[in-house]
């Protein structure tokens, strides 16, 4: 019994090889690649049709400026007013990449 | 914050650009609300590719681009409908000048028919007692002859003549009932009344073209004429009198047709009947004039008592020729028309 134990807890019987064992790969697969690259064409498309301010904003905002400092870049008066203007400019960035981020629509 | 508010918030997502109480708010939020939720959850296609420090740097770019000036963008939008105009212009041009051109192609193919068409000249007043020494019975309806098929080179030696005027009637030139049976006229000249109009020229053949399938008519084939030989079928009526025979006529086993000839230049005309050994057997000759009708084999009629197809040869020389020989010897050079007469 004691045996028993003791080869139990050297794990003897309980031992996995390596080559069974599923490790997550860290990288996307080249299917999800492939669509992101497509889709960051088509969204560098789609910005620089955007307005100035829009481009401004978002501009501002892939640098990492959160919205208080946004407004006080763009002379906002209220940051509810940087909210609507964030709004406005993703609806319009959608619109032009044909409703959807992933999917080719138009 | 308003609910409103907060779906505001959605477009800093993405960006990473959200405090964490904007961020927490959001959040919250979207538990509550399946629409924002859904949102939120289309929003992360769009995180994972600017997570990409790379993807952002590239938007970055593409946004400090400086935009074109109103001015050009404008342009841009008047280029586009302009150049749409120029091409629906220019495909409108092209649709209407196909249809002038199809409007006037009509009138030139009716102008060769008018000219190569029996066209009747004017005629001098008949004198009343002109002597009938034709057997041609008066028609209402204008005569048809046939056309061979045009030049395909044509010979600078001779120029076609202008196509005359269909003003004359043919019947105000040809007095009704004048004509007598060429039976009876046998060892005159066989060449028509010069009060009746002559079968002008309606051939302008001076090619060796290749064989024109005519409709309408009841012979089958023309063969090369290098000399122009106008023709058309005279069929014998009830009354005895050779007529026209309409178009689409069909000869029966016993009809007489006789062929009523229109020489372009002066010289001789040979009939040959092609008969049973395959040989052609002259028929008719006759000495002609330019310009002049005449009517050929001027005793009798062509005829075949039982359902068979004729042919005929007519052969124009300058220079007269042996009948038996000579004149289908120079059939290469001189004129010739080949007829088949097909009797049911």
């Amino acid at each position: 019994m004691s045996l028993r134990r003791k080869s139990q807890r050297h794990g003897e019987y309980t031992q996995v090889s390596v080559t069974d064992i599923q490790l997550p790969d860290p990288e996307a697969n080249p299917a999800e690649l492939v669509e992101r690259k497509l889709m960051l064409e088509r969204l560098t498309q789609a910005v620089t049709q955007l307005g100035d301010r829009c481009r401004e904003l978002l501009r501002l905002k892939l640098q990492g400026q959160s919205f208080g400092e946004i407004q006080k870049r763009m002379g906002a008066q209220s940051i509810n007013t940087v909210y609507t203007w964030d709004h406005r400019c993703r609806q319009q960035l959608l619109d032009l990449m044909g409703g959807d981020w992933e999917a080719d629509n138009r | 914050m308003s609910r409103e508010e907060i779906q505001r918030l959605l477009g800093g997502y993405a960006t990473d650009t959200l405090s964490e109480a904007e961020r927490s708010a959001l959040f919250a939020a979207a538990l509550e609300d399946q629409e924002l939720f859904e949102a939120l959850a289309k929003e992360q296609a769009l995180r994972d590719v600017l997570q990409d420090a790379a993807a952002r740097q590239q938007l970055i770019e593409a946004l400090e681009t400086k935009r074109q000036p109103i001015a050009a963008r404008a342009w841009r939008w008047v280029l586009v409908p302009a150049g749409l105009a120029v091409a629906v212009g220019a495909m409108a041009l092209l649709i209407v000048g196909g249809f002038d051109l199809r409007r006037a192609k009509p009138p030139a193919r009716r102008q060769a028919v008018v000219a190569d068409a029996i066209a009747l000249q004017p005629a001098p007043p008949a004198p009343p007692a002109a002597a009938p020494l034709s057997n041609i019975r008066p028609r209402t309806a204008p005569r048809r002859l046939l056309r061979l098929p045009a030049p395909s080179t044509p010979e600078p030696s001779a120029p076609l003549p202008p196509p005359p005027e269909l003003t004359a009637s043919r019947n105000s030139a040809m007095p009704a009932g004048a004509l007598a049976g060429a039976a009876g006229a046998a060892g005159a000249a066989n060449q028509m009344n010069p009060a009746m109009p002559a079968p002008v020229l309606s051939f302008a053949a001076r090619s060796s073209a290749p064989v024109a399938r005519l409709k309408g008519m009841p012979m089958a084939s023309l063969k090369k004429a290098e000399v122009a030989i106008g023709y058309a079928l005279l069929l014998k009526g009830a009354d005895g009198l050779y007529a026209p025979a309409p178009p689409g006529a069909v000869f029966h086993a016993g009809d007489s047709v006789r062929i009523q000839v229109a020489p372009k230049a002066a010289g001789y005309i040979y009939l040959y009947r092609r008969n049973t050994s395959g040989g052609w057997e002259p028929i008719a000759t006759q000495a002609v004039e330019e310009g002049q009708g005449y009517v050929l084999p001027a005793v009798g009629g062509l005829q075949s008592d039982a359902p068979a197809q004729v042919e005929l040869l007519l052969v124009l020389s300058r220079a007269e020729q042996n009948a038996t020989g000579g004149a289908l010897a120079a059939n290469t050079s001189a004129g010739s028309l080949k007829i088949t007469l097909e009797f049911r």
